[in-house]
This record gives structure tokens, C-alpha cells and sequence, in this order.
């Protein structure tokens, strides 16, 4: 008798503990898995994986603790983990692709360099350009070459109006004459050159009429004031054709001359 | 700071069950970086190319305040983190949209360079 309860007994532990087996989860659990699936998403991209940087290695470290501790934590502080890492890979994944943007910038600033010193030889191997008062003189140009080099992260060309600097309507904020951040990191840079050069005087032309695209030019002229150079320096006019050539409405071209 | 969040991540699990662990000074203190953050996201033009990202990180950052204003620290310092991860989330994508802007406008430049178009029309 007392041999058949303990065989019982011992029947019922075993299948309790099978119970218990098929009950517990196997496997990291499904936020895991997908912040994993994540990760390895942003590995397997070489933009990111080459641009990473210690966002991308702080980002990795936070979902190996998270992977190795997700069953000791509590459902509150599991929650918290995930949420944390979860945008840790997303400012990983911003911030490599903005290195990578701004290396790709910097490549085709010179790559744009290289065609305009292509476009200069061409110019040259022509007829010889007669010099009149429209066009910058020679010994001009080669300054106009070289304050250009000095503004490597703007939209810039030397042609027979001077150093044409061109601000594209997307370095305005919409609706508004303000200028976004990449439109006053050119102005700055801008304002630098004109700084070194006391001779240069600066042309603002602003296309599509008056109204808003004025007070983008007047914008423009305010700025570079604001960076010291001087106003009787500054020339700011206003055409109502459309759009310069290439360009769109509401672009704003500055012409330095010597 | 990114540092700072690891290291919270991995010291995670002796902190977990032990609400008491986080003081009014440790609230404070992430309270402070939360803020910092987002200051620096609204300084890095993220309303404009970050709303959404900005936005959290303010929902987030007035949850830590009201928590504690009811002396909730644990609340407190949980939504401060994540203000401050969505702070840095809105500088990210920031940056991004305005490299990739400059990126494309040097772009266009230079595709105008190759076809001999001047983009500007005379003035």
C-alpha cells in the first residue's frame, strides 16, 4: 500500500515538473527578439554599420544587459529597458546616417571643385573673353576662385558675374524669411570671406517678385550685417522672373564681386 | 551621456524591485539632463525636422515634473530618461535631415556643373 502512494507521489512530481517545463517560455522574449532583429538590421546596413560611432556601441551594450537580464527584471523595469534601448538604436541609426551624409558632402564639395576648375580650363582654352565692365578681370577671378574654395559647403560657381552664391528656397523656413541652420552655416561662412576681403561687395538678388521673396533678400542683408559686414557693402534688388535657371522660385543668389 | 544610459541600463537589475533606491537627488539630477536634452534638440532646429521626437520628449519631460511635484521619484526619474533619450533622438534626426538637405543642394550644384546649366539667371 504504502509502496503505491509513494509511487503515486513520485508520479505526480514528475508530471508537475513537466507541467512547469511546458509552461515556461523558452526563448528571449518577443520585445527582445525584435530590438535583436533590429540591431542587426542597422549592422547588416553599411552606411550605419561603418558610421556607428560610440551611439551604435552604446546601443549594442544596452541590448546585450537587456537580453542577458530580461527575465530577472521586473515587467515595470523590462518595460523601461526596452523603451530605452529601443530608441538608443534609433538615435544610433539617425546619427550614423547624418556622418554619412555629411562625408558624402564633403566628397562631392570637392568632386563640384574639380568640375568647376574643368569648366574654368575650358573657359580659358577659348577665344580669349574680352574684358569689359560686366565681367570680373582676370587677376579678379582668381580671387573669386579662392574665396569659393573657402565656402566648401555652399552652393556656390565663379561665372562672368562674380562668385554667385546660390541659397536654395529649402534654406528658408517655409512660410517664414528666417533661415534654417544649413542657410546660416553658409551665410557664416559667407560673412568670413567677405571679412578677409574689404575690396568685395556682395549683390542680393532675390527671385519671384516682392512680398516674401524681398524679405528674403532682406533677410540675407540683415544677416551678414548682424556678422559685420557692412551694409554699404550690401546691395539687395529684386527681379520678378520666376526662378533663375536651375533654381526655383524664391532662391536667393548672392553675387560677390571684387 | 550615452555612457551614463548604459551604465543605468546595466545596473538595472539590482535597482529592480527596489523602488526606494531612487532619491529625490537622483530624480533631480536626471530631471536636470532631461531638460538639458531637450533644450539642446529645440537648439538643433528639431521642431522642424523632429516634431514627432520633440514632442515626446516634452509629454516625457512634463510627466517627470508632475511626478515630482507628487514626490513620485521613482516616476520621476523614469520619464526624465525617457525625455532625455527622446531629446537625443529629436538632435539625431536633426542633424541627419539638415546633412542630408546640404548634401542634396551640393548635389544638385554639381549635377548643374556637369551639364554646363548655371543655375542663375542674370540678375
Amino acid at each position: 500500500m504504502n509502496s503505491r502512494r509513494i509511487a503515486g507521489a513520485s508520479l505526480s512530481v514528475v508530471l508537475l515538473g513537466l507541467v512547469a517545463c511546458a509552461a515556461t517560455p523558452h526563448g528571449p522574449p518577443a520585445g527582445i527578439v525584435r530590438i535583436q532583429a533590429e540591431q542587426d538590421r542597422l549592422h547588416s546596413d553599411p552606411r550605419i554599420a561603418a558610421n556607428g560611432g560610440v551611439e551604435l556601441a552604446n546601443a549594442d551594450a544596452a541590448v546585450a544587459t537587456l537580453a542577458r537580464n530580461a527575465r530577472m527584471l521586473s515587467p515595470r523595469d523590462y518595460e523601461q529597458g526596452l523603451y530605452l534601448t529601443d530608441k538608443m538604436l534609433q538615435t544610433a541609426e539617425a546619427s550614423a546616417l547624418a556622418r554619412d551624409a555629411e562625408r558624402r558632402g564633403e566628397q562631392l564639395a570637392i568632386e563640384r571643385e574639380r568640375a568647376g576648375a574643368r569648366t574654368r580650363v575650358a573657359m580659358t582654352a577659348g577665344e580669349p573673353r574680352r574684358h569689359d565692365e560686366r565681367g570680373p578681370m582676370q587677376d579678379d577671378r582668381e580671387r573669386l576662385f579662392d574665396m569659393q574654395r573657402r565656402l566648401p559647403n555652399s552652393e556656390s560657381k565663379v561665372d562672368e558675374r562674380g562668385l554667385v552664391v546660390r541659397l536654395a528656397d529649402f534654406n528658408f523656413r517655409s512660410g517664414d524669411t528666417g533661415l534654417t541652420a544649413t542657410g546660416e552655416n553658409s551665410l557664416d561662412a559667407l560673412a568670413r570671406v567677405l571679412d578677409d576681403e574689404p575690396q568685395a561687395t556682395a549683390r542680393i538678388v532675390a527671385f519671384g517678385g516682392e512680398g516674401e521673396r524681398r524679405n528674403r533678400a532682406l533677410a540675407v542683408r540683415d544677416y551678414l550685417g548682424a556678422r559685420g559686414v557692412e551694409r554699404t557693402r550690401l546691395d539687395v534688388r529684386v527681379t520678378t522672373s520666376g526662378a533663375p535657371a536651375g533654381g526655383t522660385t524664391g532662391d536667393v543668389l548672392i553675387v560677390v564681386r571684387e | 551621456m550615452n555612457i551614463v544610459r548604459s551604465m543605468l541600463l546595466a545596473s538595472l537589475v539590482p535597482i529592480c524591485g527596489s523602488a526606494q533606491a531612487i532619491d529625490r537627488d537622483d530624480a533631480q539630477l536626471e530631471l536636470a539632463q532631461a531638460a538639458t536634452a531637450v533644450q539642446a534638440a529645440e537648439r538643433d532646429d528639431a521642431a522642424r525636422y523632429a516634431p514627432a521626437d520633440l514632442a515626446e520628449a516634452h509629454a516625457m519631460l512634463d510627466n517627470a515634473l508632475h511626478a515630482a511635484d507628487v514626490r513620485a521619484w521613482m516616476d520621476a526619474a523614469m520619464y526624465s530618461e525617457r525625455a532625455k533619450v527622446n531629446g537625443d533622438l529629436a538632435s539625431a534626426r536633426s542633424r541627419q535631415q539638415r546633412a542630408e538637405a546640404a548634401t542634396a543642394e551640393i548635389q544638385r550644384g554639381l549635377d548643374a556643373l556637369q551639364v554646363g546649366t548655371p543655375y542663375g539667371g542674370a540678375p
